[in-house]
């Protein structure tokens, strides 16, 4: 699911920098290339905020995130990375807004490398206790 | 920024074009620690923290810089990025087509100019209008029998110049008692004339109406004429000479023009674009404004003399209500010219 989300930020990247449109319409372009349940959620944010004129767009933003993303299987503090994609943003400057989305990948992309070093340490584990548990078995065999 | 004020300034923005309220106002102004200024028909009013419309500006809601920031962000639909070019010429233009002038602290960029403007302390949102038939009265002085004679619009600021295209544009594309329906390009620089949101004309401009939307003026009048082959070009505030290029560029064509600028006659159009040109405009319509409306003070030939001239008291006025023109001629009944309309849950009658 973080690498789903890594690959639409990285989209977004580029889809700001091709078309300069609004974060709102980009979420609807770059809502095309993802998969579920990140699809429907940026689908849910274009939705609001055309509906509503004068929807803040980093609320519509977090309350899909928390909304689409509770039962994925992130953690809430991955959550909670993602919610603040555009909380400190409205940069005048289109560099400034694609720099902020690039920190925030970034983040995402450490918390990957840390599960994947996570995973990595606990399949050595595994490992050693399976060889351990085999050597145990043939002693007692013996 | 208090929930109510912002509901009411948005209702306003994205009302029904056609609805009194929308009709009734012309400005809303933001000026970091002063009362919100509501600019009306019917002169300035204020805005209570409820977002009810006074007159006394002392009882009036006053905005921090931080309010008109968020505001703003409000606006650009929080992608202020989105509009970055039109951030360092000074004004936005939002859905609607209503422009929304910035003030506030300029950063230069020694390469680029202005890079942006940051510490935003004032915002004066100008309503844009529609009103079909505003341009009836003009039609006949801008054919030459069938053709559309290259027109030019002088007004000061305010005094309806993108109305005025605008009705213009739709008439010559659809057709009228003057001629048929002509080919016609918008080069839509502001995206004002049209109010293009997400491709989409938000006006009426006519069905046989292209538009070039937030594109440079002498790029787009070149563009249009090389690839949408039109009979007829609007542009609107013309600024500098590369323009006035252009629109001899596009006159050697073939083409026709109808153009505004600002200014208060002809002869600011000469000091400004006439050093060793060839005149390109064979019309100047110079528009005014008398108590608050949008009048027509005479409409002038390349020599200078004057077609038809409307005297001190007999001004071309015109009356609109519901978003249609419903009168032009001599000054009528004041109540007329807005009818009973409401803002802020007040109910005024008359202009």
């Amino acid at each position: 699911m973080l690498w789903e989300i890594i690959k639409w930020e990285e989209l977004l990247t580029e889809e700001l920098k091709y078309r300069q449109d609004t974060l709102a319409r980009c979420c609807k372009n770059t809502s095309l290339y993802t998969k579920e349940p990140v699809n429907s959620m940026l689908a849910e944010i274009w939705e609001v905020c055309e509906e509503k004129s004068n929807a803040n767009f980093n609320e519509v933003f977090k309350t899909a995130v928390k909304k689409h993303l509770k039962g994925s299987g992130l953690k809430m503090k991955e959550i909670d990375i993602i919610a603040n994609l555009f909380s400190d943003t409205n940069f005048y400057d289109k560099e400034m807004q694609i720099n902020s989305i690039r920190y925030n990948t970034m983040l995402l992309k450490n918390v990957c490398a840390e599960i994947q070093k996570d995973v990595n340490e606990k399949a050595r584990l595994a490992l050693y206790l399976g060889v351990m548990s085999g050597i145990v078995t043939i002693i007692l065999l013996i | 920024m208090n929930k109510e004020i912002l509901n009411v300034c948005m209702k306003y923005l994205t009302d029904n074009r056609k609805s009194q309220t929308c009709e009734a106002i012309r400005e809303i102004r933001m000026r970091a620690g002063r009362s919100i200024s509501i600019n009306t028909a019917r002169g300035e009013l204020f805005m209570d923290k409820d977002g009810n419309l006074i007159y006394n500006e002392e009882s009036g809601y006053r905005v921090n810089t931080s309010e008109i920031a968020e505001f703003f962000s409000y606006l650009c639909k929080n992608s202020a990025y989105a509009f970055e070019d039109e951030i360092r010429k000074g004004y936005v233009t939002i859905q609607g087509g209503h422009r929304v002038g910035i003030g506030g602290q300029v950063v230069m960029d020694y390469v680029k100019g202005v890079r942006t403007i940051k510490n935003i302390s004032s915002l004066n949102i100008r309503i844009s209008h529609e009103i079909k038939g505003v341009a009836d009265p003009l039609m006949q002085y801008i054919y030459d029998g069938v053709r559309v004679i290259n027109t030019l619009i002088i007004a000061p600021p305010g005094c309806g110049k993108t109305t005025l295209i605008r009705d213009m544009v739709r008439q010559i594309s659809d057709g009228n008692a003057y001629g048929r329906g002509r080919n016609v390009c918008i080069i839509d620089e502001r995206s004002e004339i049209a109010a293009t949101y997400m491709g989409v004309a938000s006006c009426d401009v006519g069905k046989r109406t292209d538009v070039l939307d937030a594109c440079p003026k002498h790029l787009g009048m070149l563009m249009a004429i090389r690839s949408l082959a039109p009979d007829v070009l609007a542009v609107d505030e013309l600024g500098d000479k590369s323009d006035m290029e252009a629109i001899e560029f596009a006159t050697c064509r073939g083409v026709s023009i109808i153009a505004t600028m600002h200014g208060r006659s002809s002869e600011d159009y000469r000091k400004k674009f006439m050093d060793n040109r060839m005149n390109c405009f064979e019309r100047f319509i110079i528009l005014g404004k008398k108590n608050g409306r949008l009048t027509v003070k005479g409409v002038y030939k390349d020599n200078g003399e004057c077609i038809t001239s409307f005297g001190e008291h007999n001004d071309t006025t015109w009356v609109y209500r519901d978003g249609n023109c419903i009168q032009t001629g001599s000054v009528c009944k004041d109540e007329d010219v807005m009818g009973n309309y409401q803002m802020g849950g007040v109910t005024y009658r008359g202009a």
